[in-house]
């Protein structure tokens, strides 16, 4: 029963906030991207994402794709990366569409030499468009080295909108693995410190939209290819979430504020809103 | 690559140690262990590192094939440079219970038990099949291995050639650029017969 009625919030939750803005984010926003996590699976409803994202960027043209880990599940032969990557999202890579991969644990670390992956060979990097940068970490394996390159990076970016990428969320209210709180005690304070404004993780195969903590907006996105269905409980920290089917995000980044809408592989905007840069609101 | 001098020096030491009717009974501090293993692991990236100037690197390429063949080419490299790999070369047992016990404390600290970290390592199998976990094999991605920031947090640092995994209760040592099982340790998380769910393949 309990049970029952958290799903129930969490459905009226998205209802009611997609019901506020079904129109199309700004396509003429200076910085324009997607989020797709935990999509790798080869199987048809990662293909009908894909096309759903080809959908949305005839109206919203997105001009690169987030990817939050396990980019690949299963086999990782040559073979697997055309089933599980340039064959569902071919349309978006042949309008010369970037994707940006973080390594989930599914993930063979050395994907990270497959430029379509644009990691540049490297665990963890960082790149930027117009005034926002992307930080995306490895948190297979969050070693002081790394922690070192984050706070070194962090602290140098001078950039207006600072944005971390990562597979394995640090707050969720997935019924499967929750957050990783030892991660969350070793990151949030450089996250923190540096103002960071959004994060985007996956590994909890459902979609959640959690309320600012500490000032930095969690999203969870993985739900781009698995899902769990009815996997997330909502709890007092969450904002909007949805877990009856895969679904992305698109966002739009415009001065100092970022247009966001979830959508289902079916197309319906399950959660969409605007939120304003650190310091900004 | 045969163990180690120091991984071998360390093991013969532990046994004339444990030898029944020796005198005294050599007792190695944790940090000195923890100090011989990673040594050990240094010794097996200076190794990697020589094969990698002969082979050349992996390199960023859009051909998966030649990405592929460039791993597997480092591996069969790895095996026949040390093709008398067994488990508990770098493993040794001076530094297999103090990394039992890092683990556990470390779970404890967070409030975790190894039934959580198994439950979460399961909950990640794409497939229930059996896992063959063995040294010098192929290390099987496609099982959906996980690690915890709270396990990690225990164990000693590596090179940037190798990383640790959980594969139910045992902590695999990979060499991530040849996608290659450097060691076991089993049960490192617990005792528990659940991780016969992973198959008797080590």
């Amino acid at each position: 029963m309990r049970r029952f009625a958290a799903l129930a919030i969490a459905l009226a939750m998205s209802v009611s906030v997609a019901g506020a803005r079904q129109a199309p984010l700004p396509a003429d926003a200076p910085v324009r991207f997607a989020v797709i996590g935990d999509n790798g699976t080869g199987q048809p409803p990662q293909y009908d994402v894909a096309r759903q994202m080809l959908s949305a960027h005839a109206a919203f043209p997105f001009e690169f794709v987030v990817m939050l880990g396990d980019n690949m599940y299963g086999s990782q032969r040559p073979r697997d990366f055309f089933n599980k990557f340039e064959g569902p999202y071919g349309a978006l890579l042949r309008m010369n569409i970037l994707f940006y991969a973080a390594l989930g644990n599914h993930d063979e670390p050395s994907n990270r030499n497959y430029p379509g992956f644009n990691m540049g060979g490297q665990r963890y990097y960082s790149f930027a468009r117009g005034d926002v940068r992307f930080f995306v970490f490895d948190t297979n394996l969050m070693d002081p080295k790394q922690v070192d390159w984050i706070d070194g990076a962090l602290k140098q970016s001078l950039d207006q909108w600072k944005i971390a990428v990562f597979h394995h969320p640090i707050y969720s209210d997935g019924d499967r693995h929750g957050p990783d709180i030892a991660l969350r005690v070793l990151l949030e304070p450089i996250l923190v410190r540096y103002g960071v404004d959004v994060v985007f993780s996956g590994h909890e195969h459902v979609y959640e939209r959690i309320k600012p903590q500490k000032g930095i907006t969690y999203f969870v996105a993985g739900s781009s290819g698995q899902l769990r269905k009815g996997g997330l409980t909502p709890s007092g920290i969450t904002a909007a979430g949805f877990d009856q089917d895969q679904a992305f995000v698109v966002v739009a980044i415009d001065g100092d504020q970022m247009s966001f809408q979830a959508m289902s592989r079916t197309g319906t905007i399950v959660d969409a809103g605007v939120i304003a840069r650190r310091g900004e609101s | 690559m045969n163990p180690t001098p120091i991984a071998l020096a360390l093991s013969v030491a532990l046994m004339f140690a444990a030898a029944p009717g020796s005198a005294q009974r050599v007792v190695i501090p944790d940090e000195e262990a923890v100090l011989h293993f990673q040594r050990a692991a240094e010794d097996y990236a200076l190794l990697h590192r020589q094969l990698e100037r002969r082979l050349g690197p992996i390199e960023v390429t859009a051909n998966t094939e030649t990405l592929r063949r460039a791993i597997d080419t480092m591996a069969a490299a790895i095996r026949a440079a040390r093709p008398d790999a067994r488990q508990g070369d770098l493993f040794v047992p001076a530094v297999q219970d103090v990394i039992r016990e890092r683990i556990a404390r470390s779970l404890r600290s967070h409030d975790m038990t190894p039934a959580d970290v198994r439950a979460a390592g399961m909950a990640e199998r794409a497939d229930r099949g059996p896992v063959t976990l063995q040294v010098n094999g192929a290390f099987p991605w496609a099982a959906g291995a996980a690690m915890f920031t709270c396990i990690l947090e225990a164990l000693p640092t590596l090179p940037p050639e190798l990383q640790y995994r959980i594969v139910g209760n045992d902590l695999v040592l990979i060499d991530v650029h040849a996608s290659l099982i450097v060691d076991l340790l089993p049960y490192a998380i617990g005792d528990s017969e659940d991780s016969l769910a992973y198959g008797g393949g080590r």
